[in-house]
């Protein structure tokens, strides 16, 4: 297990070296000496899908124990760190990484009837995808009528819709674009990255 | 300073009267206005920080935008600027040229004089400036005119704390931010030339309190109800994925704990609540207007190149701010 004493340091370098320190272990200690420090550890134990047990010590000074957690949260995990979407307990979806407005290679016109099929298809999938991202002529699909449709109903269930800012910029899209949030290349990467993500 | 802190610190002293002072410490705007004669009254307000990022040119520019911004929020237009520094004895003298330069250059820009300052040495860097404004008395916007009927236009994004303590931590670098670099830089004058009273009711600047603070005190000041629709509001690229790793600075936390029981937030992730409480440098003007001219104000200022977004409404009500989905 790996240790971080982040005491004595100041907003944000207890959350930088602890997110460093989990990227190489699964089990880290960080020590704090302040509350805005547990209060932001604590989200990036939630997005980074960890169990987090807060322990306050005598001395004023904080012990938080961060755990990766393998693929799904556990009950525990949902009991010591609440989830940030609505769905409660369900699980954990995919992650879902468009980057174009048509599905698959050949006839551009057959392409985007398959992605609007694709699109509706997932709407109806369990568990529902944990995150859509939408890159390149893919942020379009956040406005075609149809698309944007079954776009709306995925993030009715709980499925975070993002868009690639540069994307939405280059296609003068950025001012509509309202079905979540405008996302840049780092967020991306660190999907990317993680477990469950398909790229299309 | 945190929000709490300075009302006990000021305590007595913000109940003084005196028919000179139009606009003092009693309804918590953004600056002070005193009444010179009939045409004309003054406006002093000052503002400094420590640097905000590591570029001494532009670290001067944004302190210069944000002190000048008060001004702007009363309906004035800013006159004389004087510089305040505190200078590490250790700082390079190009970097302290830089960011006097920086700040310079947007008081040029702002068409005020800058004519003066005062630096003293200090372990720590602080830069900004004492700035005065002017403005007929018919023309002075204060936070306490908005009325229920009225439209909320915000005239910058929000998400400048969470943005930069993300790049105070490295995890980018100034060239992936530059849109909003260019959005602190970027006068409030701007969008403040383009309206007046009688049609626009009530204006404040966003800054350290964040959208929940000062939305507050036109709430109070003004005796209604602020409503907000979160998804009208824009922030600057990344802040809500920044702000759900954790890298939320600790003014939001400040500011909730001062305000969060007269800002009610329905339905909002704890990511969005971030934003919405997300201590602001040089932030945008909050406008309260008369509702059959907001939509084409709102043109107007997008045509002028201010990201300007209609965001909410004002109702009749308990002094307070909700800011719900849509």
């Amino acid at each position: 297990m790996k240790q971080v004493d982040a005491r004595t340091l100041a907003c944000p370098q207890p959350v930088i070296l602890t997110k460093k320190a989990l990227e190489t272990n699964k089990e880290v200690v960080t020590l704090v000496d302040n509350e805005t420090s547990v209060q932001n550890l604590q989200r990036l134990g939630r997005h980074l899908n960890c169990r987090v047990d807060v322990e306050s010590m005598a001395s004023g000074e904080f012990r938080l124990r961060f755990c990766r957690m393998a693929d799904e949260p556990t009950a525990e995990h949902q009991k010591t760190t609440p989830s940030l979407s609505t769905e409660g307990d369900s699980p954990q979806g995919r992650n879902f990484l468009i980057g174009r407005e048509t599905l698959g290679h050949g006839d551009e016109q057959l392409g985007r009837i398959l992605m609007k099929a694709f699109l509706y298809a997932l709407t109806e999938t369990d568990p529902t995808p944990n995150q859509v991202i939408l890159l390149n002529s893919g942020v379009k699909l956040a406005f075609d009528p149809e698309t944007r449709e079954s776009l709306q109903l995925l993030k009715e269930r709980g499925t975070q819709i993002a868009g690639c800012g540069t994307c939405l910029d280059f296609f003068g899209l950025t001012d509509g674009f309202d079905l979540g949030e405008v996302t840049n290349m780092y967020a991306i990467v660190e999907v990317l990255q993680g477990p469950d993500t398909l790229s299309l | 300073m945190g929000p709490g802190a300075l009302s006990d610190l000021l305590g007595e002293m913000m109940h003084i009267r005196d028919p000179r002072v139009l606009v003092g410490y009693d309804t918590s705007d953004d600056a002070a206005v005193l009444a010179v004669d009939e045409d004309r009254c003054l406006i002093h307000t000052v503002d400094f920080f420590s640097p905000v990022v590591d570029d001494p040119y532009l670290f001067g520019q944004i302190a210069a935008a944000n002190a000048l911004s008060d001004v702007y929020a009363m309906g004035g237009e800013p006159f004389s600027a004087l510089n305040i520094a505190a200078l590490p004895e250790a700082l390079p003298k190009q970097a302290a040229q830089g960011i006097m330069a920086g700040g310079a250059a947007v008081v040029t820009e702002a068409k005020a004089l800058l004519v003066g300052g005062h630096t003293i040495a200090s372990r720590e860097l602080f830069f900004g400036m004492a700035v005065t404004g002017w403005c007929c008395p018919t023309d002075l916007l204060t936070n306490a005119g908005a009325q229920p009927g009225d439209v909320l236009l915000l005239t910058k994004p929000l998400g400048t704390g969470i943005v930069l303590n993300a790049l105070r931590g490295d995890l980018l670098s100034l060239g992936d931010c530059h849109a909003m670099l260019d959005s602190m830089v970027q006068l409030n004058g701007l969008a403040s030339r383009h309206f007046k009273t009688p049609a626009v009711h009530a204006c404040t600047d966003i800054t350290g309190f964040g959208l929940a603070g000062h939305a507050l005190e036109m709430a109070r000041g003004s005796g209604v109800e602020l409503h907000f629709a979160f998804e009208k509001l824009a922030s600057y690229d990344g802040s809500l994925t920044w702000a759900s790793m954790g890298l939320v600075p600790q003014g939001t936390y400040a500011n909730k704990e001062a305000f969060a029981s007269a800002v009610l937030t329905e339905g909002l992730e704890l990511c969005e609540e971030d934003l919405v409480f997300d201590p602001q440098t040089s932030g945008g003007l909050l406008i309260a207007t008369a509702p059959d001219s907001a939509r084409e104000l709102n043109t107007l200022l997008k045509n002028h190149s201010v990201a300007s977004r209609i965001v909410g409404r004002v109702v009749a009500g308990p002094p307070r701010v909700i800011v719900s989905r849509r």
